[in-house]
């Protein structure tokens, strides 16, 4: 940005997240936790808008703590194109090492850290940046797994009482890149979604539905970036307006 | 695995300047030449969508549904280009008795793009694509991985859209699992 400001350049940056998903206490858990595990594994962690916190109601929390670790459990963990793989490899050792030191401090800390899934070549389990899809239970709202972007497959599950609480603790971050609402009322959804402050939010749902992919400008506000990408928006960013203007005579 | 050359200065140096000679046509061509560009780079995508999800997947680690998937938005993307080109392409005018205004786009020309290792091809179509939409301008797009690896490390270390050439450098491509 200091580079481009000498020759006035533009700059748009689309940087990362650490998106939020709140679970109301309508919602039908055993209906959206395969979804949220879609946003949240997906390319291992790895996507700049991934769901990287969950945020539960407390009476719900160990029911989704229960149902989420079955299901993580039945990940088989391979290589990318092994047809049996369905939870693959980090992209790098930079990452990777990352992942693991942020690991260790997690079993350092109070919280609880379960590592899951199922390895289809353990011989060959140090032949690649392989890592087990892990999720955290009892973790502090302000300890590092939560306010980090982790990039990777480990997941905090937060416990919270009041709509007022979530929706703080949502906003408690440098970033504010995507963010998702789970919950059986969409009114009710939709009040907490313009609550939250981000670029994007989905309700009951991973990403970008087809129709949300061809019209929603995609980007986020504070540390998450500048400008945005996608939709007739993002074309904006890669334009300068000629105005003419023609005096008739008369 | 794979072999990368990188790149030096004067490699980015000259493919900005191949992309602005390009532009000085491209920015004269009209629209339907354009959505017949973009048409043909969607049906190349299209045929080319397994092999480029295979190689994707051998850079990246991620499996192979998802590298088709990722193939997929890319090539909705284009789609949806072409669809919503028309109504972006047109100026907005406005006329009264003395006087006629019209509020025309001009693309800003040749723009760097720096693509995160995770999702480098519909990451760079996104990009692209607006390139070709907005009648004239190209893109230039540099693949790299930072010299840290993090992906929002790298972004804010590394050198924004639309800076001078000379800034930017190539690097190797992600590695990840071997086979």
């Amino acid at each position: 940005m200091k580079d481009a400001a000498e020759s006035l350049k533009g700059v748009h940056f689309e940087l990362g997240g650490n998106d939020p998903a709140i679970v109301l206490d309508d919602a039908d858990l055993d209906n959206i936790i395969p979804k949220i595990m879609v946003s949240a594994f997906r390319r291992s962690g790895q996507v700049c808008f991934a769901t990287k916190r969950i945020y539960i109601p407390e009476k719900m929390y160990d029911s989704f703590y229960t149902k989420m670790c079955d299901l993580v459990d039945q990940y088989k963990i391979g290589h990318g194109l092994d047809p049996s793989a369905t939870f693959a490899p980090l992209n790098n050792k930079v990452q990777y090492d990352f992942v693991k030191a942020l690991v260790e401090r997690i079993k350092q800390s109070s919280a609880k850290i379960v590592e899951l899934g199922e390895k289809l070549e353990p011989d060959n389990w140090d032949n690649g940046y392989y890592l087990h899809p892990a999720i955290v239970r009892d973790v502090e709202p302000s300890q590092e797994i939560v306010t980090c972007e982790q990039f990777g497959p480990i997941m905090p599950l937060i416990s919270y009482r009041s709509e007022e609480e979530v929706i703080r603790w949502a906003n408690m971050t440098e970033y504010g890149l995507g963010s998702s609402v789970w919950t059986a009322d969409f009114e009710r959804g939709l009040k907490i979604a313009r609550e939250i402050e981000a670029g994007m939010t989905f309700i009951n749902g991973s990403g970008q539905s087809h129709l949300g992919y061809e019209q929603m400008p995609f980007g986020g506000v504070k540390q998450s970036g500048i400008g945005r990408e996608n939709s007739e928006l993002g074309l904006h960013e890669f334009i300068e307006y000629h105005a003419i203007n023609y005096h008739k005579t008369s | 695995m794979g072999q990368v050359a990188i790149g030096t200065v004067q490699h980015v140096e000259q493919a900005v300047n191949a992309a602005h000679q390009a532009f000085l046509s491209w920015r004269k061509s009209a629209l339907e030449e354009r959505l017949d560009v973009l048409s043909r780079i969607a049906k190349l995508l299209e045929d080319e969508s397994q092999s480029l999800a295979e190689t994707l997947s051998r850079e990246n680690g991620v499996l192979l549904s998802t590298s088709l998937g990722e193939m997929n938005m890319a090539i909705h993307a284009v789609h949806a280009t072409i669809k919503n080109a028309e109504s972006f392409f047109n100026p907005k005018q406005a006329e009264d008795e003395t006087s006629w205004v019209s509020v025309e786009k001009r693309p800003i020309g040749v723009i760097a793009g720096i693509v995160p290792w995770n999702a480098p091809m519909v990451l760079t179509i996104q990009k692209n694509r607006t390139g070709n939409r907005n009648r004239q301008h190209t893109r230039h797009e540099a693949f790299a991985e930072c010299s840290d690896g993090r992906k929002y490390n790298y972004e804010k270390k590394s050198q924004p859209c639309s800076l001078p050439a000379s800034s930017m450098l190539f690097t190797e491509t992600g590695t990840s699992a071997l086979p």
